[in-house]
């Protein structure tokens, strides 16, 4: 409610919409490409314990459910890939407890000294920033991400970053309303974590051959001005940062389903090696071209709703030199995005003569519906503006 | 009336919706004829606005009445007008031309939606009252352009050229966000209409505002995408260079002039950015081979004229550049159409495998023949009218320089424009093309080219049609009242005008005495003949283009070499990339032995946010 009463937008509800969405169209398209065993029902069940967290009724209520949904993704993630489950397990642990402990210690359990700084509010403080850090994938704290996201299926990623991940977050912008004595005063840590991931994500994932771990260097990247968004703490701060997770969630079911569709075709990873992807697989190629779109708030696409509040509140933290540096961090990632699209997806295929594709049916409806959604509900602040926020 | 803002939008994309909703069931001409159609509605139902636009009057229109401050808010004035009028005029004729161009390509659905798309978005664009809506629009215009560039997206070269466009536009499109950001956090509003807003604006401001513009508009040094743009379809192409993305940028430098007094420097830093891309076009256009390329660099040209006059910054300037936007979009339409009805008839576009196509495509060889007369600045031309306004203006201001420059590459034009017209039409036919079945374009595409040459001629001999219907509201929308009265053929009676219309009385005269001259010391058609050191030169010796532009080459290679911005940017690529494979090869150490990194970024930011509490 506190978030809803600060931005406008029903949080909640906008979450249980892109994550319905989301999980429906993950599990129809894991009916056509498989995503490994088990994964249909920890898809729903850990969807469920997500959307749960999301709406319960305490803190401590919504920590405990997403982190034991975070646990049973992570028991996915181990059967899929055991190098990487050895990476996110520990994450999932080590980020829950020092986020728990911060909380506690913040007194963010109990609902009367939340508004002010506790005793331990210094050690709080740190204990949640960096608990956060490790979950949200924040540089330097990202080592997990992109081993993960290279490795299990796309579907599996998709969960990761798109549910877990943007409901964690959205847990952050909650204590942002909840408890700002957790931001107020480490404005520039906070910014500062912002640019880093800004500009350290989008290098990183230029310089990256794999799409996946591209994908995923790019969650890093777009994290940066999300948390900018939180650092001021505006309600457009806000609104830009709760909008961007939702775009980005989408965007990245759809990138990661298109590199999913490309690697059952060429039974290998997908690396900027390959070329003309789109000739066999036109939908899949405007799937990827949308998301891309999206990450990088091309308008229409929902995005851009979130984009430019976030670089209105880094003129109102930093004036034009801040919104500058964020526009030439875009650069970059327009850069990144642009590079794959061309060099995978447009063009002449490099192997003429394959078999042809085989039909994906539920897959194509899937992209179809993310891709109509994406561009449309852009326009849906202005039919609808209750929904939407302000 | 205000009802009336509110339809082309409306039409056009119910276009769109239609487009879609009909896919499976109709054929690639069927789906051209239903654009045309609505291209066609929104035309008229932006010329049902021109009586009110010529009293002066705005229409406004809330498209969301139920908001308090809705972001769908429509103002038209002169200047809207102008522009809207731009897009669904020449946007219809290229419709109709594409129907029978594209009637045999697959993708006809997503072809003709973002057309209509692409038409809509300039029209919302220029009608939008809240600047954020703009950039949406402006947006949603690089899209369209970057999406249909890239239509035969299985050709390497149309992916290449749709990259350069969008990296190219959409990344300084960020200034112009930053600049209406920057004057909604300092005033509240995105209304450019509210007087709020004019009290923020700055140089600073206005730089951003420019560099957006610069990239849409193709202005030196942000220019270098659209010879890459080449590969798309023609009609795209035309699209692109006449009415709904180049004249984006026009547009929001003109509107500037609407929504803040200009600073004397902003003038001239406009005019001298304008006179280096009149070189920069000219001088390129000079080495081309590629027929589009060479019509490419001359829009870049041509541009730098439109953005002077608007840098002069007097009423006249005012017009000279609202009748040179209209003018362009006519002439610029035509001359893509005909280059598309060449390629399609010879398969090739590159002028040294063409000649002698008079012979097989007369129609097109006619309308051709107008259009490049109207672009070199011939008498009856609209070309004429709006390059006479053009000097008119500078010499009106004083900006000699200015003049200088668009007289020299006035001549540079009709130079390229010459060479163009010669290697294309007129010579012998090659002889893999007297093989091929060449023949002349349909009278549908004759049809949509016609009557966009057909304007050149009309405002060329009637040119105050224009002026007092779209240019000079248009101006006056701008904040200027040009008090110019024009007549036939350009002749201006008003004072402003006196020492232009003498001046040109002369050249008219001088022209008839050079004529005369010629016509009785006319060489023998027998010729001297002459020892050439050898066997004689074949009879069917001539400068092909590649002699113009070898000779145009090794003239200006200093000039070519200093002036092509793209080495740089292939620089600035390649130490972003060295950048990133080192910070790569330190990220992928980390990921192996992530455990000491993550203690010592711990303990860091346990130390940070000790010192940022206060110890």
């Amino acid at each position: 409610m506190a978030l809803m009463e600060n931005t406008g937008l029903d949080w909640r509800a906008a979450f249980t919409a892109v994550a319905a969405l989301i999980t429906l169209g993950s599990t129809l398209y894991a009916r056509q490409i498989s995503q490994g065993r088990h994964f249909i029902w920890i898809n729903l069940s850990s969807a469920a314990l997500i959307v749960a967290g999301v709406w319960g009724p305490t803190a401590i209520w919504r920590v405990v459910l997403l982190d034991v949904a975070a646990l049973l993704i992570a028991a996915l993630v181990w059967r899929q890939d055991q190098p990487s489950g050895r990476l996110f397990l520990p994450v999932v642990v080590g980020g829950s407890i020092l986020v728990a402990a911060g909380m506690a210690l913040g007194g963010l359990f109990s609902e009367a000294s939340a508004h002010s700084v506790a005793a331990g509010g210094t050690a709080a403080v740190a204990l949640i920033l960096l608990g956060f850090a490790l979950k949200l994938a924040i540089l330097p704290f990202s080592f997990w991400l992109p081993p993960l996201a290279g490795r299990v299926s796309p579907m599996t990623a998709v969960l990761v970053i798109s549910l877990l991940d943007m409901a964690e977050f959205g847990e952050l912008a909650l204590l942002r309303v909840e408890a700002p004595w957790i931001f107020d005063g480490l404005q520039g840590i906070w910014v500062a974590l912002a640019l880093l991931c800004m500009y350290g994500g989008a290098l990183l994932a230029l310089a990256q051959t794999n799409l996946r771990r591209m994908l995923a260097f790019s969650t890093i990247d777009d994290m940066g001005y999300l948390l900018l968004g939180l650092a001021a703490g505006t309600a457009g701060g806000l609104l830009g940062a709760l909008l961007g997770a939702l775009s980005h969630a989408l965007c990245k079911f759809l990138l990661f389903g298109a590199v999913g569709v490309a690697e059952l075709d060429l039974k290998r990873p997908l690396t900027l090696d390959e070329r003309g992807l789109a000739v066999r697989r036109p939908l899949a190629g405007a799937a990827f071209i949308a998301g891309a779109l999206g990450m990088i708030g091309v308008p229409p696409f929902l995005g851009f709703l979130g984009r430019w509040r976030l670089y209105l509140s880094g003129i109102e933290l930093g004036g034009p030199a801040l919104a500058v540096a964020m526009a030439a961090a875009t650069a970059l990632a327009l850069f990144y995005y642009i590079r794959a699209i061309h060099r995978v997806w447009l063009g002449r295929p490099a192997e003429a003569g394959r078999a042809a594709a085989a039909p994906l049916p539920w897959v194509r409806l899937t992209f179809l519906v993310g891709i109509a959604v994406l561009a449309l509900v852009c326009f849906v602040p202005a039919l609808l503006p209750g929904f939407s926020g302000r | 009336m205000n009802a009336l803002a509110g339809l082309s939008l409306t039409i056009l994309l119910t276009g769109v919706l239609v487009q879609l909703l009909l896919s499976r069931l109709l054929s690639a001409r069927a789906k051209g004829w239903i654009a045309f159609f609505f291209g066609l509605g929104a035309l008229a139902s932006v010329l049902s606005l021109a009586p009110a636009v010529q009293r002066g009057e705005t229409i406004a229109l809330d498209l969301l009445p139920w908001q308090a401050e809705s972001a769908f808010s429509l103002y038209i004035d002169g200047l809207s007008f102008l522009f809207a009028l731009i897009a669904s005029g020449i946007g219809s004729a290229i419709l109709f031309y594409c129907i029978d161009y594209m009637a045999d390509e697959p993708g006809a659905t997503r072809f003709y939606s973002l057309m209509l798309v692409f038409i809509a978005g300039l029209v919302g664009l220029v009608s939008s009252q809240s600047l954020l809506a703009a950039y949406l629009c402006w947006e949603v215009i690089g899209l369209c352009s970057y999406l249909l560039v890239g239509f035969w997206y299985q050709q390497p070269e149309a992916a290449r050229g749709a990259r350069k466009v969008l990296l190219m536009t959409h990344i300084p499109g960020y200034a112009l966000l930053i600049a209406i950001l920057l004057l909604y956090h300092g005033s509240g509003t995105f209304s450019w209409t509210d007087p709020a807003l004019v009290t923020q604006f700055n140089t600073g401001i206005f730089l951003l505002f420019l560099v957006a513009a610069m990239a849409k508009s193709v202005m030196f040094p942000l220019h270098t995408w659209i010879p890459e743009a080449m590969n798309a379809p023609t009609p795209v192409s035309a699209l692109l260079h006449s009415a709904c993305y180049v004249k984006a940028g026009v547009y929001l430098v003109a509107r500037l002039y609407s929504i803040t007094p200009w600073q004397p420097s902003w003038n001239v830093i406009l005019m001298a950015l304008g006179c280096v891309t009149i070189v920069v076009g000219g001088l390129f256009a000079l080495v081309q081979t590629d027929l589009k390329r060479l019509l490419a660099f001359s829009t870049i040209s041509q541009l730098g004229y439109i953005l002077t006059a608007f840098g002069i910054g007097t009423p006249l300037g005012a017009l000279a550049g609202t009748f040179y936007v209209f003018s362009h979009g006519l002439f610029k339409g035509t001359l893509f159409l005909c280059a598309g009805a060449v390629q399609h008839a010879a398969g090739t576009r590159d002028m040294r495998q063409l000649g002698g196509l008079a012979a097989r495509m007369p129609g097109t060889a006619r309308i051709w023949l107008l259009a490049s007369t109207a672009i070199a600045g011939v008498p009856l031309t609209n070309g004429f009218a709006t390059k006479w306004l053009l000097f008119d203006a500078a010499l009106e201001s004083g900006a000699w320089i200015v003049l200088l420059i668009a007289w020299l590459f006035s001549s540079f034009t009709a130079f390229y424009i010459l060479k163009a017209t010669v290697n294309v039409f007129y010579g012998k036919l090659p002889a893999a093309l007297a093989e091929k079945n060449v023949h002349d374009a349909s009278p549908r595409m004759l049809a949509g080219m016609g009557v966009l040459a057909g304007a050149c001629l009309l405002f060329g001999v009637a040119p105050q049609l224009l002026v007092r219907w779209v240019a000079a509201p248009a101006a006056q929308a701008m904040g200027f009242s040009p008090g110019l009265e024009m007549t036939f053929l350009g002749l201006q009676s008003g004072s402003a005008g006196v020492p232009v219309t003498t001046g040109a009385l002369l050249t008219g005269a001088a022209l008839l005495l050079a004529i005369l001259v010629y016509a009785f010391t006319r060489p023998s058609n027998q010729g001297t003949p002459v020892y050439t050191g050898g066997d004689p030169l074949p009879e069917d010796n001539r400068l092909g283009p590649e002699d113009f532009s070898e000779f145009a080459g090794e003239a200006f290679e200093p000039a070519l070499r200093a002036l092509d911005p793209d080495p740089f940017y292939i620089r600035l690529w390649q130490a972003m990339n060295g950048v990133a494979r080192r910070l790569g090869a330190v990220a992928e150490g980390f990921e192996q032995r992530p455990l000491l990194p993550v203690v010592a970024a711990s303990a860091l930011v346990f130390l940070l946010v000790w010192l940022a509490s206060g110890g």
